[in-house]
Parts: C-alpha cells; structure tokens; sequence
C-alpha cells in the first residue's frame, strides 16, 4: 500500500526537477546553440537546434547572373579602387568580361542572406544543361550561320509591336555574336519586363480577340516557375496555329504577330542549342585561399582560367568560351569543408567576436582583478574573522556587529561618496578602485568566523602552550581545517568580482582598466543585433567562472553546508 | 601586561579589513548622508548647503487636479485607510505577543499614512502640511497603541472595515484609487517613478524566487538519486555575469526570433512583445532575475533543510503522517530561520535591480515612459549622467530607508518565529 505511493511521488519529484532544471539550464544551452549558428540561422523561424557550421558540406543555393544589368558593379562590394574606377567610366560599367560567368549565392539552403558562406572550404559547382545533364557549351562557334539567322529572323516582319523594337536595337548587335545572344536572352527571357515573362505574355495572348475560346488550353501556361521555356513555347505554336485556322480574318492579322514572335525565338534558340558542341563531364571546382579574393582551381574542366569571389558573387573566367553558353544553365552549388576547415566554421563566431572588441585586455583585467580581490579577501578576511572568533579584546562582538551590519547596506547606495573618496585618492581608472574596496566581504567574515567557532578552543590553546603563535596557528590549523568554507568564500568573493558591473562601469572609463561585463556590454552597444557573435562573447566571458565553480563545487557546496547559516 | 599585549594583537588582526570597511563603506555612508543635504550642480567642492531640499525635490508632486477641498477630503479618507491598514498589520505582527513595543506603529502608521496622504499635499500647502500631519500622526498612533490589546485580536475585523471604507471612498471620491493617483504623481516625478517601478518588480519576483527556491531545495534534499546534477543545473546561472546573462535573455526575449515567443507558439499563444511594453517590463526583468537568483536560494535552503535533525521525520513517520503534513508542521517552522535570512537577502538584492535592465533595454530606463527606472538606476542617472551628487545621494538615502524599514519589519514579524535553535 506504502510503497507504490512513494514511487508516484518520487516520479512527481523527478518530473519536478526536471522542469526546474530545464528552465535552469535550457536557456544556457540556448545561448552556447546560437553561439555556433551562422547569420542567416539566427535569423530565422521556427528556431532549431544544430548549426550547419557543423556540417563537412552545404548547399548553398545560387543563380546565374543573366543580364548585363545584373553584373552591375554591387558598390558595397567594391575596393574603392574598383569603385573609382566604375565610377569614373559610367554607371552601366560590367565588372566583368564577356567570358566571365557571374554566380550570385543567395545562401545555404533553407536560409537565405549572406553569411552563410565561409570564405574557405571547396565550391563544387555544377552547371547544369536544361537535358538534366551537365551544361554545354561551345567552341567553334560558326559566324555564317549565326548571320544567315539573323538574316532570317530579321526579315520577318509581322511581328508585335514590342518584339519589332527589340529586333530593331538587337540590329546594331550583328557584328557582335556574343552581344546578340546576351541581349537577345535578356530581352525574351531574363531582363527587366521579357517578352515571355510568363504571366504577362498568356494574359496579352489572352486579351487577342477570337483567343478567349482558347482560355482553357493557355491558361495552365500561366502557372509555373520563370519565363516560358521552348518546349512551353512550341506547344503554345501549336494552339496559335489551331486558333490560326478559325479564326475570321480580322483577328488573324494580330494571332499571326504572336505566332512569329514565338517563330523569331525558337528559330534562335534552335541556332543557339544546335552551336553547343561540348558537355562539360562534371562540377567546376573552386577552393578558397585564406585573405584573398583569387580562388584556386581544384577542376577546371579545362574551360576555367580563373575564379575570384567579391560579396556573395561568384565570377569565374573561361578560356576562350563565352559566358553565355551558360545562360540558360541552372546552377547548384556546395561547400565541401575538411575537418579543420568545420572546426574553424564552427567556432567562426567566436573568432570573430573576440576580435571585433579588445576582449583579450577585459580578459586579463577580468582575471588579475579578480584573483587579487580574491587573494586579499582570502588574506584579510580570515584575520578578522579569526579576530572576532578566538581572540579576546574589548568591543569585540560589537565590532562584530558593526562588520555585519554592512551587509544590509547595498553598496549602490554608497556608490556616489565611494567614487568621490576614490577620486580623491586619484584612483579612478586604475586597478586599486577595483581591487582594494573589494578586499574585505562582511559576509566571508561571517562564514569563516562560524566555521572558526567549530574549531574546539582548547586545540588554540594546546598550540598556545606548544609555543605557536596566534599566527601559526592561524595559517597552519585554523585554515586548513576550514578549508570548504575558506575555498567557498574565495570563489563567492572571486564571482563577485568577475561579475561585477556597475561598480567597474564608474570608476573606469577607458578600454585599458574595464573589465569582461563591461566590455560585453560595450560589445552589444557596438556590435547591433548580431546574436550568434553576442551569445559567443557571452559564452567565453562564463567560462572561467563555470570552470572554476565545476572544478570546487564539492568544496563550495559543502562549505555552505558547514558554515550553517542559521 | 600580557593581556594588554594580546588586546593590541586581537586590534591588528582587524586592522586590514576594518580600514576597507571604515573607508569604502562606514565613511562614504556619513559622508552619503551629509552631501544629501547639500546642492552639488557647481561642484562638490563649493556644495551649497540646501537642508531637506533634497528630499523635497525627490518627492515633488507636480500639478494635480485637485481643489484643496477635494484634497482635504481625499487626504482624510486616506489617513483613515492608512491608519486601519497599518494598524491591521500590526496586529497581525503582535498576534500573540505579549509586550507591546512602540517602535513599528510609529514606523509603519506614519509611512502608511504619508503614502496614501502624500499625492494630495501639494494642493494643500506642501511641506507646513507634511509636518503638522507628522505630528498628528505620531500622536494618534501613541495613543491607539497603547490600546493594542483589542486590535491584536481583531485584525479580520480591520480587514472587514478597511475593505467597507474603500468601497465607501470609492463611491465618494471617484479617483480614490491608488494606483492612478501615483501613476498621476509619477508622469511629472520620475523618483516616484522609480519607487512605484521598484516595488512593483520586488513584489514580482521576491515571492516567487522564495517559492521556486524553495521548491529546488526540496527536491534537492529528497530526490535519491542525480543530487549532484541537479544542484550543479539550478546553480549554474548563478554563476553568470549579469551582463551575459542578460544579453542572453534580450535574445530569449526576441519578438521575432526569440525562442520564449517560439515556446508560447506551441499553446497557441500569440507572440508577446517582452521588450517593447512598458507594462511588460518590470515582469519581464523579473523572469530574469528569478532565473539568475533560484538556484543560489535553492541551495541556502538546502543547507537549512540539511541541518532538521531526521529524527523529527521518523517520528512523524510513525505517527502517520503524510508528506504533506510533514513539511507544513515540521520543515517550514523549523526552516523559518532560512526562509527569514532568504527574504531580508532577497529584498535586498531586489531592490538594488539595475545591471538587467540597463541591458535588456540598450542602457535607457525601460522602452519607454521611464517603465524600467528603478531606484538604483535614478541614482545612477541621477549621479553619472547628471552628476548631482547631493541629489544621487539623498535618493541613495531614500533607497536605504525603504530597506532598513523593510528589513526591520522583517525581523519583527519573524523575531518569535525564528527562535528555534537547530
């Protein structure tokens, strides 16, 4: 009968200390999580746990830079050499070649923005054709039968209004293949408003008279993804040329623009495909080198002269092969990294926030404050509460008393006359105001004088007898019979100090003399939002004292046992 | 000879420590108290004596839509509230006790009182009017305790009256309510401010960092197996700075991204903007700290609960009697000690709230409308930014006041409760 309602409530008791745990310790856990996260995984909802950064590879998704307009120098991204440069030219400049393909990574998979590509580690890039296999290109591109094309596609002349404009200014191009191609696909496909942008073009092909008993065959057409591809486009021929045959005479004129429109682009496209002679066999290659913008060809394909990356673009420079035999490529794109490469993704944050801020200066700060109030607590502490526990001299427990007292007075109330005190010994922004007002703690004295008490009189006076002084005995019985509460003392006294904030924010006021919190909280005003680098600063700003506060908790926890507060 | 020998040595022995304490702390305390009276805007050296100015200033009411009669009606009802409250509380403190000592109601009477008079005094002539009510005050209150023995016995009565006055205020004056007279006060006064802010965020967090503490040594003291792990768990934020432990929760916090809002997503509760509510911002720093402080209450009450000698529980045991039944008669009286050291600690450290706030909220006060000033952070604003230190220290004073009277409260209320000895 007792039995099994005592299971039940240690069960309620676990449940209980694991919720408190949970609400102890998941927060913690959260912020070393985001301490390894990249920008764009901050950055986005739901949160999850895990980071790519530990991953050996990444998707990064990507996309090819199709016009001219789009290979625009970004002049964020710019040396001010090159900025001087594009400025000093004109706005329209290509920071690129015509044999310059222009990848721009929009981030890992999932996550979008920059960030998510760590300047080192191998880009496998693959091109890929519209078959499914790796893209093609071409080198021997034959310039006749690019101009008996022209010729041809430039004759016909029933043609919409838009398309005749675009052949028009294509016209000034007939010398210059590369050029044609490039603006031709702008102009059908990928520039700002195409002909074949999708939706635009089924709802004009919509609004022909005589087309709209044709609305359930086109209308499908405007779901999907981009512009129209060619084979979309020969099937809408196909139901032109039907609409063609029924249509009165009024309407044929103006179904006619459109089905040469279509004609013009597939009799090009058809020229396009067919100079494509060559199949690269597999991914390009790409390794980053460390502070540089050159990347180092790992696979070439023996098509790629060079490679250099500026922002979150990708430009790689062919051997005499265009660029835009690529045009019409999809790309994908992945990180490789080795294990020291993964190791360094994954501790980015924290390399990066420890240097953006002068934390190796708080860190020592931190450090020798900290140890010297903890040694002079130790040294002084100890004196006065042995004082007020074994020795005899008039006003003793009231000295005593008055120590205590102190304990009640938070010391924000005495900040304004200690700093003027400290200002009058001229001790601001040096280590002394952050050492020596600290060196004795009311509540130490309090533990130790307890833990002094337990230490049987007559052993002081058997040692009195034996000739040692109060000293000696002191530092060689007392102490180290008390040690748990001693070392409790210290790391209380040596948190204290690591963590004190208000009181180093006063009385220092330049980078040399502050402390870790202080510098995190000039990091945070500094830095913004970025909370992957924050939660890393936070994250090694704990770890002395988490270290320190695992290695004596045994001590600590049974110190606080002995001292009995009661 | 020898004895005057070893009074000398017991002297050195506190020399070190007791020249850190008389400079760094019971100097700059007198030190605190003389600059409070005194003008420092030109500088500390050429200080201009100014008396009470100080105080005065702190507790400015602004222009409050009154009519001094209004007032005086106000004032008269919430004189009576104060005294019947505060007499209820003394009666409840002295339940039981056999001599009356003077010293609360004459603390707690006028304090009661000042608080619920203080919003109509401008109207009615300021600082004559403060003084004349302090002494009628004082004399009242010697007077009715000296009668204490029937109100001890009667405190639900007290209760019963003090909630029909307000509802009978309530119906006379209709802006009776506290709560928008200080909010009244406080637009023009950012001390008050500061004092309502303060409150408001101790009584949040005080009681619920007990319970919850309390609640962590329990289980640690009763849990047979993983001790170890949970005490490292409920101590480790502890051991953070308040700075990184702060930042963190400005992340946690997040309106967008924070995983608190992802957590509340899961009980379909709308996201809550943690940062950006005025009203929301002494709760908010609250969670904090009860996160921060917990585990560290948790394990003095460990240690309390460790020192109840077993055999009161065997006993117990063989009388039957149930988990229940065993903490309400044996654990709670017998850790009242504890619990006592941990609310005078708590209130302390309470009240001192600043580093979280000025964190969480970019070093302003709060997101707006002065939500998170608190006390320390006025005196911080007040010495730092606008470098007047006889105002700083004369709100330090204040501040010291508030917890001292707290404290001694505290210890009255406690002092026959907590004398077990274990």
């Amino acid at each position: 009968m007792k039995k099994p309602r005592k299971k039940l409530l240690y069960f309620f008791y676990y449940v209980a200390a694991v919720i408190l745990a949970i609400f102890a310790i998941g927060p913690l856990v959260w912020m070393v999580d985001t301490s390894f996260k990249t920008n764009a995984e901050v950055l986005s909802y739901p949160p999850k746990w895990g980071t790519i950064n530990a991953m050996p590879s990444r998707t990064l998704s990507a996309e090819i830079v199709k016009t001219r307009a789009g290979q625009n120098a970004n002049p964020s991204s710019l040396s001010l050499e090159a900025l001087l440069g594009s400025l000093s030219t004109n706005q329209q400049t290509s920071l690129s070649s015509p044999d310059t393909l222009a990848i721009h990574v929009l981030g890992a998979s999932g996550y979008r923005g920059t960030g998510t590509m760590p300047r080192r580690g191998i880009l496998s890039i693959e091109l890929m054709g519209e078959d499914g296999g790796f893209a093609s290109y071409s080198t021997n591109f034959s310039t006749p039968d690019f101009n008996s094309v022209v010729a041809k596609i430039s004759s016909v002349s029933t043609l919409t209004d838009d398309v005749r404009g675009i052949m028009n200014s294509l016209s000034q191009y007939t010398s210059d293949p590369q050029e044609y191609i490039l603006n031709f696909y702008d102009d059908f496909l990928y520039g700002n408003n195409p002909v074949f942008a999708r939706i635009n073009f089924i709802s004009n092909l919509l609004n022909v008279n005589g087309m709209m008993k044709f609305q359930d065959e086109i209308s499908p057409f405007k779901k999907g993804v981009g512009p129209l591809s060619a084979a979309e486009l020969k099937e809408l021929a196909g139901i032109l040329q039907s609409a063609l045959s029924t249509a009165s005479p009024s309407d044929k004129m103006e179904i006619e623009k459109y089905l040469n429109d279509i004609d013009v682009y597939l009799e090009f496209n058809e020229f396009y495909q067919s100079q494509k002679n060559k199949k690269l066999s597999g991914p390009i290659k790409l390794a980053f080198i460390p502070n540089s913008n050159q990347l180092k060809i790992i696979d070439g394909q023996s098509i790629v002269e060079s490679a250099y990356t500026s922002g979150d673009q990708i430009y790689i420079n062919f051997k005499n092969v265009s660029f835009v035999w690529f045009l019409n490529s999809d790309v994908s794109l992945t990180a490789h990294y080795n294990f020291w490469e993964v190791l360094a993704n994954f501790f980015d944050n924290y390399v990066s926030a420890w240097n953006s801020a002068p934390f190796g200066i708080y860190y020592f700060n931190s450090i020798f404050v900290a140890v010297a109030t903890t040694v002079l607590n130790i040294i002084f502490d100890v004196m006065m509460a042995f004082a007020f526990s074994k020795l005899t001299f008039p006003g003793r427990d009231k000295i005593f008393i008055g120590v205590i007292a102190t304990m009640m007075i938070p010391y924000q109330v005495l900040l304004v006359a200690d700093y003027l005190i400290i200002h009058s010994f001229g001790w601001i922004n040096t280590y002394y105001a952050l050492i020596i007002p600290w060196s004795a703690t009311a509540f130490v004295i309090f533990l130790m004088r307890q833990s002094f008490n337990s230490i049987p009189n007559d052993l002081y006076d058997a040692a009195k007898i034996d000739g040692a002084s109060s000293w000696r005995f002191l530092w060689t019985i007392a102490v180290p019979l008390s040690m748990p509460v001693v070392i409790t003392g210290a790391l209380l006294t040596f948190l204290g100090s690591w963590n004190s904030f208000l009181w180093v924010l006063i009385m220092t006021d330049t980078t040399n003399m502050r402390t870790l919190p202080v510098g995190l909280q000039n990091f945070i005003i500094d830095s913004g939002a970025i909370f992957n680098q924050l939660m890393a600063a936070a994250t090694f700003t704990m770890i002395p004292v988490v270290v320190a506060f695992l290695f004596f908790q045994k001590y600590f926890v049974s110190g606080f046992f002995r001292s009995g507060i009661k | 000879m020898n004895k005057k020998r070893n009074y000398v040595i017991g002297y050195l022995y506190l020399i070190p420590a007791l020249v850190i304490f008389i400079l760094f702390t019971y100097w700059p305390a007198i030190y605190s108290f003389y600059l409070s009276f005194f003008n420092t805007t030109t500088s500390v050296g050429h200080a201009i004596f100014v008396g009470l100015s100080n105080y005065a200033y702190l507790f400015r009411t602004g222009e409050i839509p009154y009519s001094p009669y209004m007032a005086f009606e106000y004032s008269l009802i919430r004189f009576s509230f104060a005294f019947i409250i505060s007499v209820a509380i003394f009666g409840w403190i002295e339940k039981g006790r056999k001599i009356s000592k003077n010293l609360i109601p004459l603390l707690i009477v006028p304090i009661f009182a000042l608080i619920f008079v203080y919003p109509s005094l401008s109207v009615l002539g300021g600082n004559v009017y403060i003084f004349i009510l302090w002494i009628i005050i004082g004399f009242l209150s010697y007077f009715f305790t000296r009668k204490m023995e029937f109100y001890k016995s009667h405190t639900i009565l007290f209760l019963l009256s003090l909630l029909g006055l307000y509802i009978v205020a309530f119906y006379i004056g209709k802006r009776i309510d506290l709560y928008l007279l200080f909010f009244d006060i406080a637009q023009n006064n950012s001390f008050v401010m500061s004092i309502w802010n303060t409150f408001y965020f101790v009584i949040i967090d005080v009681p619920l960092t007990i319970a919850i503490s309390l609640a962590a040594g329990l289980l640690m003291k009763n849990l047979p197996f993983f001790k170890a792990f949970f005490r490292t768990a409920f101590f480790a934020p502890y051991v953070a700075s308040i700075v990184a432990v702060s930042l963190l929760w400005l992340w946690m916090f997040n309106y967008h991204y924070g995983i608190l809002n992802y957590i509340l997503s899961w009980f379909g509760i709308p996201p809550i903007n943690w940062l950006n509510s005025a009203s929301l911002t002494m709760p908010t720093v609250a969670i904090l700290s009860i996160w921060e402080y917990f585990g560290y209450y948790g394990l003095i009450f460990l240690s309390g609960l460790q020192n109840i000698d077993q055999e009161y529980y065997e006993a117990a045991e063989i009388e039957g009697a149930n988990s229940f039944q065993r903490f309400v008669y044996i654990t709670w009286p017998l850790l009242s000690p504890i619990t006592f050291f941990v609310i005078v600690v708590s209130l302390i450290n309470a009240f001192q709230v600043f580093t979280q706030v000025y964190v969480l909220y970019n070093q302003m006060p709060g997101p707006y409308a002065n939500s998170g000033l608190t006390m320390v952070f006025y005196i911080y604003n007040t010495f730092y930014n606008e470098q007047q230190m006889g105002l700083a220290s004369a709100a330090a004073y204040v501040l010291l006041g508030i917890i001292m009277v707290l404290t001694l409260i505290q210890f009255r209320t406690t002092e026959k409760r907590v004398e077990y000895n274990i």
